[in-house]
């Protein structure tokens, strides 16, 4: 499984350092600064968004499900970190063969932090509506492609972050129906305030 | 963090950048949904180009036109996730604001019927000041 993970590996991290536009088209778009923000930004428009009131609490739903499948995410990440061996970085495990055109991280490849932060906030929708869940999920697959392609994970550390992104949101969606109530009332004091 | 991405400088420029992102979403939200207390402009057509232009702009100039080195580590994610509540808080808060002041003279029309009145819909037909007024004019019930 190691060895056809590094293969894959290989052949997507091969693609990069050979035009130097495309690198920096999938090195802006794969970053921190860009589609994370570009999906918190179409999260807070799916949350304005709806027919009626009906759809539109669905939407707001959907918004606090995926946000907190993301803070779930991120804490399953940091927990396996924790407690799992470090898997060195591509690039520190083959420092010579690796294409590395995005800075260094320091922290262990797997599960990809990335990969299961986003996937996390498109399932968070997904629950509620499958179609904007789709659509989110589309950045995901392009940060996840990119990091991969930057040589900074490997596909498997992508795979663990997804796994994790479902893991995340399932709990999630088990809390949210346990604690209906607590989210129909902080939905019900937003409308009062205007805001949901 | 050191060098041009710990500095007070790129941390500026980021909340600079999802602020004028978020304030252009929202026109083109509002502009959307009708929301007419909420925009800045009569005609929803000027909401759709101000929101487009302002988050292509944004993106544009963050990332073509500032110290910004995508070679170089950037933030690590609990600042990170930080500014960009506080730059999102900031945007809806000015979006609000600004909004209450443009459409200050924003006449509400026929009181929406009683499924409409509810939350954002109000929006439809009052400015968020004017919304916020009508709520504590009725201590605090509605």
């Amino acid at each position: 499984m190691i060895h056809a993970d590094q293969t894959v590996f290989f052949w997507i991290n091969g693609l990069a350092g050979h035009v130097s536009w495309i690198d920096n088209v999938i090195r802006t778009l794969s970053c921190d600064l860009f589609l994370p923000v570009v999906t918190i930004i179409a999260l807070i428009a799916i949350w304005f968004s709806g027919r009626n009131t009906a759809d539109r609490i669905r939407n707001q739903l959907g918004v606090m499900c995926s946000l907190a499948s993301m803070g779930i995410a991120n804490l399953l990440v940091f927990i396996f970190n924790a407690i799992l061996p470090d898997r060195l970085r591509p690039f520190e495990a083959f420092p010579d063969k690796v294409h590395l055109i995005f800075y260094p991280p320091t922290d262990p490849s797997f599960p990809s932090n990335a990969a299961a932060a986003s996937f996390a906030l498109a399932a968070g929708i997904w629950v509620y509506n499958r179609k904007l869940g789709y659509i989110l999920s589309i950045p995901a697959i392009i940060i996840s492609f990119g990091r991969v392609y930057m040589g900074i994970h490997y596909p498997l550390d992508i795979v663990g972050g997804f796994a994790i992104a479902i893991l995340a949101t399932g709990i999630v969606v088990v809390a949210m129906k346990l604690c209906r109530p607590i989210t129909d009332w902080l939905l019900k004091q937003m409308r009062k305030a205007y805001l949901a | 963090m050191d060098g041009y991405v710990g500095s007070w400088s790129f941390v500026a420029e980021y909340c600079i950048y999802v602020f004028i992102a978020v304030i252009g979403m929202m026109q083109i939200i509002a502009a959307k949904w009708e929301l007419r207390g909420i925009t800045f402009f009569r005609n929803k057509k000027w909401g759709y180009v101000f929101g487009s232009v302002a988050i292509v702009g944004v993106f544009i100039w963050f990332f073509g036109f500032t110290g910004l080195n995508l070679k170089e580590p950037t933030f690590d994610t609990p600042p990170q996730l930080l500014w960009l509540a506080v730059s999102v808080v900031l945007a809806l808060l000015v979006t609000f604001g600004l909004s209450s002041i443009i459409k200050r003279r924003l006449a509400p029309g026929a009181e929406p019927n009683k499924t409409q009145a509810d939350g954002i819909e109000v929006l439809k037909q009052k400015t968020y000041w004017q919304s916020i007024s009508r709520f504590f004019n009725k201590g605090g019930s509605r």
